[in-house]
C-alpha cells in the first residue's frame, strides 16, 4: 500500500480526531494535510502502527507549530487533492455545528493536552496500549487518566445529557 | 492493585472501571471485578456513573463529525463489520480479544450450565427473558423493518451477544436456525446504535437512552449463546441437541416483569 493509499485509510479518522482536538475544522485540515507530508517525507517502520504513529504525527503537528512551516507547499497542494470536497471544511457551516463545535472545545478545555489526547484517541477505539505509546506512558495509568479527566468535565457532560434528553 | 482501600471499604477505583468497561483486563481480574461489582453496590453505582459520563464525552463528540465521516465514500470501506453511525475501523481494538472472549464464555457455561444440555435456557434475574417458539416459526414470524443488516460466519461454537447498556426500550431477538451465515439487524432507534462484528460474538454500542430492537439469527452449530448487559449475564442459551428452530426474546430494559 503506498502513502495516498495510506493516508486516504485513515485520513477520516485523523480528521475527526483533529476537528475535535483543535475545535477548528479549518485548523484540522491543514494539520491533516501536514501529517500526510510526514508520511511521505518520512515514513514509519514497516513494523510501526501505522494509525498510531500518523495520530502521534498529527497531534506533534498541532503543537509543533506547523502553521509557519512552509516546507513543501507542494505536496500540501497534492496531500489537498486526496481530499474529497466534503472532507473540505465548509465555510457556510451550519449555526448549530458551529454550537456543537463550541461545546465540545469548551468541554476538552478543561482538560490537559495529554488528557485530550487520551480522551479523543480513546472515542475513536484505540487501545489503551496504543494510546499509551502514543502519549509516551504505561498501559496502566491510561484508564485513571480517562476517569479523572471525565469527573473533571462532569458537570458539563451532566447539563448536555439533560439537555439532550 | 485492583481494589482500593478507602477505610474500612475496598472498592473498584475508576481507574480500574474504565478498564473493565474497555475490555482492557485480563480476564483473571476481569472475573475478580466482576465478582467483586456483583456483591458492591458502591461500585456498581461508581461504574454507572463512570459510564454515564463516557456516554455523554461520547455523545458529545460524535455530534463533531467532518462531514465524511458521516458519509463515508465505497472507496473507504470500514474493514470490519459493523452497524451504526461510527467506522468499523476506530474499532479494531473490539477484535483484539477473541481468544479471551471465546474463554471467558466457556469459563462462565463451564460454572453456570448445569441443567440438561437440549435447548437448556438459563435465564440470570433482572432481565426477561421469553421464549417465542421452539420448532415450526410461526407463520406470521415477519422481520420487522430494519434499519440496518450485517451478515457475518461466526467462529467456533460459543457465540457472546455484549450489549454495553441497559436501554430504555427494545429487545434482542434471538433465532437459532439452520442458517450458515449469522446476520444481525437493527430495528428502530436513531441509528446511533453500533453493533460490532467480533470473532465469536457481538458488541453492541447501545446507549441507556436507545429504544432500538435488535434481531439475531444464529446458526445451530453455535451451541453455547451468552447474552450480557452492562456487564451481567442476563441469559445463556445452549442448543446442543437442538433439532429445530427456536427463538427467544430478551428485554433489554433490565426492568423485571411483573
Amino acid at each position: 500500500m503506498n502513502a495516498d493509499e495510506l493516508f486516504c485509510k485513515h485520513q477520516p479518522a485523523l480528521l475527526r480526531y483533529l476537528t475535535r482536538y483543535t475545535g477548528d475544522p479549518e485548523v484540522a485540515a491543514d494539520a491533516t494535510q501536514h501529517a500526510y507530508l510526514k508520511l511521505v517525507e518520512s515514513p514509519p517502520r514497516e513494523d510501526d502502527n501505522l494509525r498510531a504513529w500518523l495520530f502521534t504525527v498529527a497531534t506533534n503537528v498541532v503543537h509543533d507549530g506547523w502553521r509557519h512551516d512552509g516546507r513543501a507547499q507542494r505536496l500540501l497542494q497534492s496531500a489537498e487533492s486526496l481530499l474529497e470536497p466534503q472532507d473540505l471544511p465548509d465555510p457556510q457551516a451550519s449555526a448549530e455545528y458551529t454550537e456543537r463545535l463550541e461545546f465540545a472545545r469548551k468541554l476538552l478545555m478543561r482538560v490537559s493536552d495529554k488528557e485530550r489526547t487520551i480522551l479523543l484517541m480513546w472515542v475513536e477505539g484505540f487501545a489503551h496500549k496504543e494510546i499509551a505509546e502514543v502519549v509516551g506512558t504505561t498501559t496502566r495509568t491510561i484508564g485513571p487518566t480517562i476517569a479523572r479527566a471525565l469527573k473533571k468535565m462532569s458537570k458539563q457532560i451532566d447539563e448536555f445529557l439533560r439537555e439532550d434528553l | 492493585m485492583i481494589l482500593s482501600t478507602t477505610q474500612d471499604d475496598r472498592h473498584v477505583d475508576d481507574g480500574d472501571l474504565i478498564r473493565l468497561r474497555d475490555g482492557e483486563c485480563p480476564l483473571s481480574e476481569e472475573r475478580m471485578l466482576r465478582d467483586h461489582l456483583a456483591n458492591c453496590d458502591t461500585c456498581r453505582e461508581n461504574l454507572e456513573r463512570i459510564e454515564q459520563l463516557a456516554d455523554g464525552f461520547f455523545a458529545a463528540m460524535e455530534r463533531v463529525q467532518p462531514s465524511s465521516a458521516t458519509q463515508p465514500s465505497p472507496n473507504k470501506a470500514p474493514n470490519v463489520a459493523t452497524i451504526g453511525a461510527r467506522k468499523a475501523q476506530q474499532k479494531h481494538w473490539h477484535s483484539r480479544r477473541p481468544v479471551r472472549v471465546a474463554a471467558a464464555i466457556a469459563a462462565v457455561l463451564a460454572l453456570t450450565l448445569t441443567t440438561a444440555p437440549a435447548r437448556a435456557l438459563v435465564a440470570a434475574g433482572w432481565s426477561t427473558v421469553k421464549t417465542l417458539f421452539v420448532g415450526a416459526p410461526p407463520a406470521s414470524d415477519e422481520p420487522q423493518q430494519a434499519t440496518s443488516l450485517v451478515s457475518f460466519v461466526p467462529q467456533g461454537d460459543a457465540f457472546l451477544i455484549d450489549f454495553l447498556h441497559t436501554q430504555s426500550r427494545g429487545t434482542l431477538s434471538v433465532v437459532v436456525d439452520t442458517v450458515n451465515t449469522a446476520s444481525a439487524r437493527v430495528m428502530g432507534g436513531d441509528g446511533q446504535d453500533e453493533i460490532i462484528v467480533l470473532q465469536a460474538g457481538l458488541r453492541v454500542r447501545n446507549r441507556t437512552t436507545s429504544a432500538a430492537s435488535y434481531e439475531l439469527r444464529l446458526p445451530r452449530s453455535l451451541q453455547d449463546i451468552e447474552v450480557r448487559i452492562a456487564g451481567r449475564t442476563v441469559a445463556t442459551f445452549s442448543t446442543a441437541g437442538m433439532t429445530q428452530a427456536a427463538r427467544w426474546e430478551v428485554d433489554l430494559t433490565g426492568r423485571r416483569e411483573g
